[in-house]
């Protein structure tokens, strides 16, 4: 929507000043100077407009729309709707981080904090240096923020609220790591990214069993458990291997993808009272969450482990609760 | 040394198409291998023992899996031709999540369809064309989803159409009727070689489909 109105907005100015330009050229020909009209389209718009109406407009304008409302040729005009010239330029906000997933499960938004999906999103862009910050600041141009650092629409989240979620968040660290390429977190090799992206979906399909897990109880709840202990052996067995970390040496996308295991799932298996990841069944999983949680920019953006238990101890009452079944 | 490019597949699979309709693209010599699934040959379990799922392309002997993935995959090293996805960042988050959406709620609904009855069906029925709405309106006026090109959301919705009639048949409703300007580019999509030499005939599904309700017991 937003998007739309800019690009309306832009438009009318393109055609203004197009007008504009046309009646100069125009009126430089005739050279006779008549008409009312005519003089009010060479008078400063300043002028015509009155400060409050300019005042209006230059505070919706930013650098990207002055640049992409000038026609000064379709060269000019490629540069400057390039996403890559603007993005480095500016700053990522919390709000930016759309977290379908997140509440889907928790049926609210509350505690985004918290939330395993936007921390992965945090963690990519700080592992690259990106600046963001977490403050709440009203932009006149948060709308266009939104929409340059979300890659997904947020009118879809009306329908994500089914039975699968759709999870950007994966889809946005890929577009973080061709937008900004330092620090890579996927391979360059064709094969190796096939590899990658195999376990990053195996990650998103199969990481659904342990929410469903902490939300149930009973033969329901046996089921979810089956399926992620099955999930576990599959990722210790072919994912990991004898790595250190998914990505090898460093960590990479598939490890931002099944951190969650890190923190999140001990405090669901400690909530729920179900031991999944245990360390003498799947030793190298459970040194990889050790060594996980020992990086630095993971380390230092990890949400608080006692207020995570308190808000899960919450969310689980709350849905027991609304059941007719006991565990 | 030549490359040797193997697809394990199931002909009426949508996500099987999705492979061979990107190597016709690129014009990509490949050896087709039919699997039965009921049967699955050893190559099939070596090569994907996560899944033990088809498709599954095998380039110099190295397996990739997952037909998206192997979509990507071939744009990525057949990457002097026909690209599939965009190259803008930005668009090409759009697109993987357009195929996202596509993957995860187009089958299932369509599924259900064939495979329920009374109320269950009539819930999937609805689904089904809210889904189909929504990518229509993704869709509005480009001739594609890629925009003037086909590409991998296109690649990754069209292979559904040789299901359609069968879903039309098994849930009496018409796609067209709620849909059009999602047929008409299905359509466009078709007079593309790649994809009319790739999709099988919506009568041949229909009839899979008859043999599989059958086997389920679903009548």
């Amino acid at each position: 929507m937003a998007q739309s109105e800019s690009q309306k907005k832009q438009r009318d100015r393109r055609k203004k000043r197009k007008r504009e330009k046309e009646d100069q050229n125009q009126q430089e020909e005739e050279k006779d100077g008549n008409g009312g009209e005519d003089e009010v389209l060479r008078r400063d718009p300043f002028e015509v407009f009155g400060r409050d109406i300019m005042l209006k407009i230059l505070r919706n304008l930013d650098a990207r729309s002055v640049a992409l409302s000038l026609l000064v040729s379709r060269g000019w005009h490629s540069v400057a709707s390039s996403d890559r010239l603007w993005s480095s330029k500016t700053r990522i906000m919390k709000d930016d981080l759309c977290d379908h997933v997140w509440e889907f499960h928790f049926n609210e938004l509350h505690g985004a904090w918290a939330s395993p999906f936007s921390c992965r999103v945090v963690w990519a862009l700080k592992l690259k240096g990106i600046p963001y910050e977490n403050i709440e600041e009203d932009l006149p141009n948060k709308s266009k923020l939104i929409l340059q650092y979300n890659p997904v629409h947020k009118k879809i989240r009306v329908l994500v609220h089914g039975r699968k979620p759709i999870c950007e968040s994966m889809i946005i660290i890929e577009y973080i790591d061709e937008t900004w390429p330092q620090n890579p977190l996927l391979p360059s090799d064709p094969y190796q990214r096939a590899l990658t992206r195999f376990w990053v979906k195996f990650a998103e399909d199969k990481g659904f069993a342990v929410w469903t897990l902490f939300r149930s109880s009973g033969e329901e709840q046996e089921k979810a458990k089956n399926e992620s202990l099955e999930s576990l052996r599959t990722i210790e067995e072919h994912g990991l291997g004898n790595k250190k970390f998914f990505g090898g040496e460093e960590i990479g996308i598939v490890d931002i993808a099944f951190g969650w295991m890190s923190l999140w799932l001990g405090i669901i298996e400690e909530i729920v009272g179900v031991k999944l990841l245990e360390a003498h069944l799947f030793p190298r999983l459970y040194a990889w969450t050790k060594n996980f949680k020992e990086v630095h920019v993971i380390k230092q953006n990890l949400p608080d482990c006692h207020e995570l238990l308190l808000l899960f101890k919450g969310v689980r009452e709350q849905a027991l609760g609304s059941s007719s079944s006991s565990s | 040394m030549a490359d040797e490019v193997i697809l394990l597949d199931f002909w009426p699979s949508m996500f099987g198409m999705r492979v061979r309709v990107a190597l016709a693209e690129k014009g990509i010599k490949y050896e087709y291998r039919e699997e039965d699934l009921r049967n699955k040959s050893q190559l099939l379990l070596k090569m994907n023992p996560v899944h033990k799922k088809i498709p599954v392309l095998i380039h110099n002997g190295k397996p990739i899996c997952e037909s998206l993935i192997i979509v990507q995959y071939i744009d990525e090293v057949w990457n002097d031709r026909a690209p599939i996805l965009p190259s803008d960042p930005y668009q090409r988050a759009q697109a993987r999540f357009w195929a996202d959406f596509v993957d995860k709620k187009v089958h299932d609904a369509g599924r259900k369809i064939w495979t329920t009855k009374g109320e269950e069906k009539e819930a999937a029925k609805k689904e089904f064309i809210d889904v189909l709405k929504v990518l229509e309106e993704q869709l509005g006026d480009k001739p594609y989803f890629g925009g003037d090109h086909f590409g991998f959301v296109d690649i990754s919705l069209i292979t559904y159409y040789s299901w359609f009639s069968a879903y039309e048949i098994f849930g009496e409703f018409s796609i067209e009727a709620h849909c059009p300007k999602l047929i008409a580019w299905a359509k466009r999509c078709l007079q593309k070689k790649s994809v009319s030499e790739t999709l099988p005939d919506g009568k041949k599904i229909h009839g899979f489909i008859n043999d599989m309700r059958k086997k389920l017991g679903v009548e």
